[in-house]
């Protein structure tokens, strides 16, 4: 139990870092495409972790970020919906009992195309939320929510591909 | 009773939720910065020391442009010398320096940190409050302007770049005078927008765009970038001219901060 919160708190610092030292600096197509890899933390979360817990993670961790960037209470609102929501999604996406005995959501454990759904809608949620708090304006609303979209689908892409690289194979 | 507590535990995810956002707007949306400049001061240091790691790895990599850099720019500056110079032996051209008085003091440092992509885009500079630095002081490069300082801590310092949404600045054009606003829409890091001209004036694509000296923030005359686009809207009377940035902010290391010796009397004067 220990060991898995000596886990979630070094993802936490290594996410951050990733975010920060390399991301930040990372210009794939001009302004339209952000990358975020602090989701990454919120998703791979224990599945029995409480709402509350999971919300408090998330303001923490978009506060970290926050930090960095001067942007205090932009990230951090952003990792508390993401925090709010994945529960509930959690909830909605599998049966009772069918994730009892997997510690954490990753690719292989409840499956590929669940993974996928999951991280894709909490990454979009997550840059919508951002670009349009971060940003706003009558006259380019459909230009900030192209971006929302792009660099919301690019987070969820470079979110799967971390997690093929670093989750093990079988976790049971 | 019992009802109301077990209520309350039912709904204490949205109840944590709505206080944690709350937290958040009160934070992003607060005009008073001073809250801020506390906060700022005690984390940024920590932050900016983090930050410093990556850039002192990254400056390696860097070392052979910035050396032809730095020896073209002694290249100008021997040229400039006193020993470059003759001596006119005339009582014409002496002058005795009581009209003039240095109004502007400027800092050379570095961008340690800084971001291209996002709507609002942020730089960290190894310069802080021992330097002499302070929230408000405008940021300079050879090429232009860079943006202006929002945080300072001891050692480092936070500011807004002039591609950050919330950055805003007069501007005039070169030799004919007319000024506007200049602002980014977010969404080309080399682009920036001139709000707020009359729609009468004779501004042609090329017109070079330079800082008016409004405010105590950037002297007059430092060079912005040149008229891309005029766009004329005839119904509101109001024209829109897209400024292409003569500062390259993906590869921009090497900056200087300016400090306006008058800065507290002017803004003392100015803000009610």
């Amino acid at each position: 139990m220990i060991g898995s919160y000596i886990n979630i708190l070094l993802r936490l610092v290594l996410v951050v870092l990733a975010q920060v030292w390399v991301l930040d600096h990372v210009v794939l197509w001009g302004t339209w495409i952000v990358l975020f890899i602090y989701p990454y933390f919120l998703i791979k979360l224990p599945f029995t972790l409480s709402s509350p817990a999971s919300i408090i993670l998330g303001f923490l961790s978009g506060a970290l970020v926050d930090l960095f960037t001067g942007t205090y209470g932009l990230m951090a609102s952003a990792g508390v919906l993401v925090g709010y929501v994945r529960p509930k999604l959690i909830a909605v996406m599998t049966k009772r009992g069918e994730v009892e005995d997997i510690l954490s959501p990753s690719i292989y454990a409840p499956g590929a195309r669940w993974f996928t759904t999951f991280v894709v809608i909490l990454c979009l949620l997550q840059s919508i939320w951002y670009f349009n708090i971060s940003q706003s304006g009558l006259q380019d609303a459909i230009n900030i929510q192209v971006r929302a979209l792009l660099s919301g689908l690019s987070s969820a892409i470079l979110c799967i591909l971390t997690d093929i690289l670093f989750s093990k194979k079988r976790t049971r | 009773m019992r009802n109301v507590f077990a209520f309350f535990y039912r709904v204490r995810a949205e109840l944590l939720l709505v206080s944690l956002m709350a937290l958040c707007m009160n934070v992003l949306y607060q005009n008073s910065s001073f809250q801020k400049a506390v906060f700022a001061k005690n984390t940024s240091g920590v932050t900016g020391a983090i930050i410093g790691v990556r850039a002192s790895i990254d400056q390696y990599f860097g070392l052979v442009a910035e050396n032809k850099r730095l020896n073209a720019r002694i290249e100008t500056l021997e040229a400039q010398q006193h020993k470059s110079f003759s001596h006119i032996p005339s009582t014409l051209f002496e002058k005795r320096d009581t009209l003039f008085q240095q109004t502007y003091f400027y800092t050379a440092g570095q961008i340690i940190n800084s971001s291209t992509q996002k709507p609002r885009n942020t730089l960290t500079i190894n310069r802080g409050s021992i330097h002499g630095v302070r929230v408000g002081n405008g940021i300079i490069a050879p090429q232009g302007i860079v943006g202006m300082v929002t945080e300072v801590s001891e050692h480092y310092a936070l500011a807004i770049p002039v591609i950050n949404t919330q950055f805003t600045c007069s501007a005039e054009i070169l030799g004919k005078g007319f000024f506007g606003l200049l602002g980014w829409n977010g969404q080309d890091a080399q682009q920036a927008v001139l709000y707020d001209m009359a729609d009468y004036i004779n501004v042609i694509e090329g017109d070079a765009v330079i800082t008016r000296g409004a405010s105590t923030i950037f002297p007059r005359g430092i060079p912005i970038g040149t008229v891309a686009n005029v766009n004329r809207d005839r119904n509101t009377g109001q024209t829109e001219l897209t400024v292409d940035l003569a500062v390259d902010f993906s590869t921009l290391r090497h900056i200087q901060i300016v400090q306006h010796v008058y800065q507290d009397e002017l803004n003392a004067l100015t803000q009610p």
